[in-house]
């Protein structure tokens, strides 16, 4: 097997452990606010590795959380290819830029993210918008914990790769 | 090469050189893609078709976050002399599971026993008419939460089935796949319930607003006399749920000005959150 081949099994690989970690591990009192591994994982291969990982891995995986999830079909979808997109067209800045402003960017990101997902996609309610207090605080809260998170799982995913990936 | 040509990253210690943009192109169709996916599941439920199917094909990591927590589970029941009678223990928490299960009936009833056709509808609850389904996961979808619960392959359930716990209604299968069945709760936003209240018996219609939210009455006019801390049970009248089955508690009644309909706050009974195992109640 090539080494550009073998880096995509090990970016899958990563990717797939991410969806087990947002499905099956997280205690269900905390699942709501818990940050969204796959959409962190992705962003950091979309950015140290924009090359490899793209608009099909964003498609496919976003299908897979939104069967799994029971979330209306192709709404991860969309979010997944959107925020690759972003990222890949802001990469460079995004690269350079100290750690501490990478996780202000997610933080507006995944609440925006979150609050998309309040939207009345069936048509439920008058006003086409499920949020209201609790929600914005769920929401703020998620956004909190997955910018924590980024810390942990840039240097986590950074010895990953350096460990197996070869150029 | 020139100055400021090349950047060193914190992500990535490599050289960003040029790399191809993403074509927007490619961008656009994904994008239309899911809208078309996401517009047929809203109008036609495409997804229902084969959701509890990938339920299935995502098992194997299931199997492998749960295998840390098996191995650890059966080092411990090695080493434990008393596995056998947390067995027994086991079948019998089943057993009582499924007693409370009738108890909420029987406790209903009592309290309209001068109704004799609730007495006679009661006669055909049996405990063969349950069976015991372990929960597979729970989505982190506050809106749409799902439920999978594990079932056999030669399980008798079908969709529409009420999944009940030993303290109320938890919900209706939605979907099966092979080894699985998905519950649509009551909690989730698409879900309706026809009600009946304990005390002033009047009929209501519960709708759901999400896992960890209160439910709500729907449609009750201004001259109806619920009464909080009424306790609420199915009505029977849509024939999905069986009559009786607990599903929640009044908790508020508000009269908005600006409304024809009274605001009624539904606790509901249950949480799909803490419990293990629930049961599926089919009348087949």
């Amino acid at each position: 097997m090539r080494n550009s081949q073998r880096n995509k099994v090990w970016i899958y690989l990563s990717l797939i452990a991410a969806i087990s970690l947002d499905l099956y591990l997280p205690p269900e009192s905390v699942v709501s606010w818990m940050p969204l591994f796959t959409l962190l994982f992705l962003i950091y291969w979309n950015m140290a590795l924009p090359d490899k990982v793209g608009i099909l891995e964003a498609l496919f995986f976003g299908v897979v959380l939104d069967l799994s999830t029971g979330t209306v079909l192709g709404l991860h979808a969309v979010m997944f290819v959107l925020i690759t997109y972003i990222c890949q067209r802001f990469f460079y800045q995004f690269r350079v830029s100290p750690i501490w402003q990478q996780s202000t960017i997610l933080f507006f990101l995944f609440f925006i993210f979150k609050l998309v997902f309040a939207f009345d996609f069936y048509g439920l309610q008058r006003d086409s918008s499920l949020i209201d207090s609790s929600y914005i605080l769920t929401a703020f809260i998620f956004a909190i914990s997955s910018a924590f998170a980024w810390p942990l799982v840039y240097f986590i995913l950074r010895a990953y790769r350096r460990k197996r990936m070869k150029s | 090469m020139l100055r400021r040509e090349h950047k060193v990253s914190n992500i990535s210690s490599e050289a960003i050189f040029a790399i191809p943009a993403m074509k927007p192109g490619r961008v656009v169709l994904a994008i239309v893609f899911c809208l078309v996916l996401i517009l047929s599941d809203i109008r036609y439920e495409t997804s229902k078709h084969f959701r509890s199917y990938s339920h299935d094909l995502l098992k194997p990591l299931y199997l492998l976050v749960e295998l840390p927590f098996q191995v650890s589970d059966s080092i411990a029941n090695f080493f434990s002399s008393k596995k056998e009678l947390s067995d027994r223990v086991m079948s019998l928490e089943d057993e009582l599971i499924k007693l409370k299960a009738i108890a909420q009936y029987i406790e209903n009833m009592s309290s309209d026993n001068a109704e004799l056709n609730s007495l006679w509808d009661a006669a055909k609850f049996s405990k063969d008419n349950y069976e015991i389904a372990e929960k597979y996961s729970l989505s982190p979808n506050i809106f749409q939460p799902s439920l999978v619960l594990k079932i056999s392959s030669k399980s008798n359930v079908q969709e529409n089935d009420p999944v009940l716990v030993e303290t109320g209604l938890v919900g209706r299968i939605r979907g099966i796949g092979y080894s699985n069945a998905e519950v649509m709760l009551v909690q989730d936003v698409r879900s309706i319930v026809p009600v009946i209240s304990e005390k002033s018996q009047l009929q209501g219609i519960l709708k759901g607003n999400g896992l960890g939210r209160y439910g709500e009455l729907q449609y009750v006019k201004k001259t109806a006399s619920f009464k909080e801390g009424e306790i609420l049970y199915t009505s029977g009248l849509a024939e999905i749920f069986p009559k009786g089955a607990i599903v929640g508690r009044i908790i508020s009644i508000n009269n908005p000005v600006d409304s024809e309909f009274l605001e009624v706050k539904v606790e509901f009974s249950q949480s799909p959150s803490n419990k293990n195992f629930f049961l599926i109640y089919s009348d087949a």
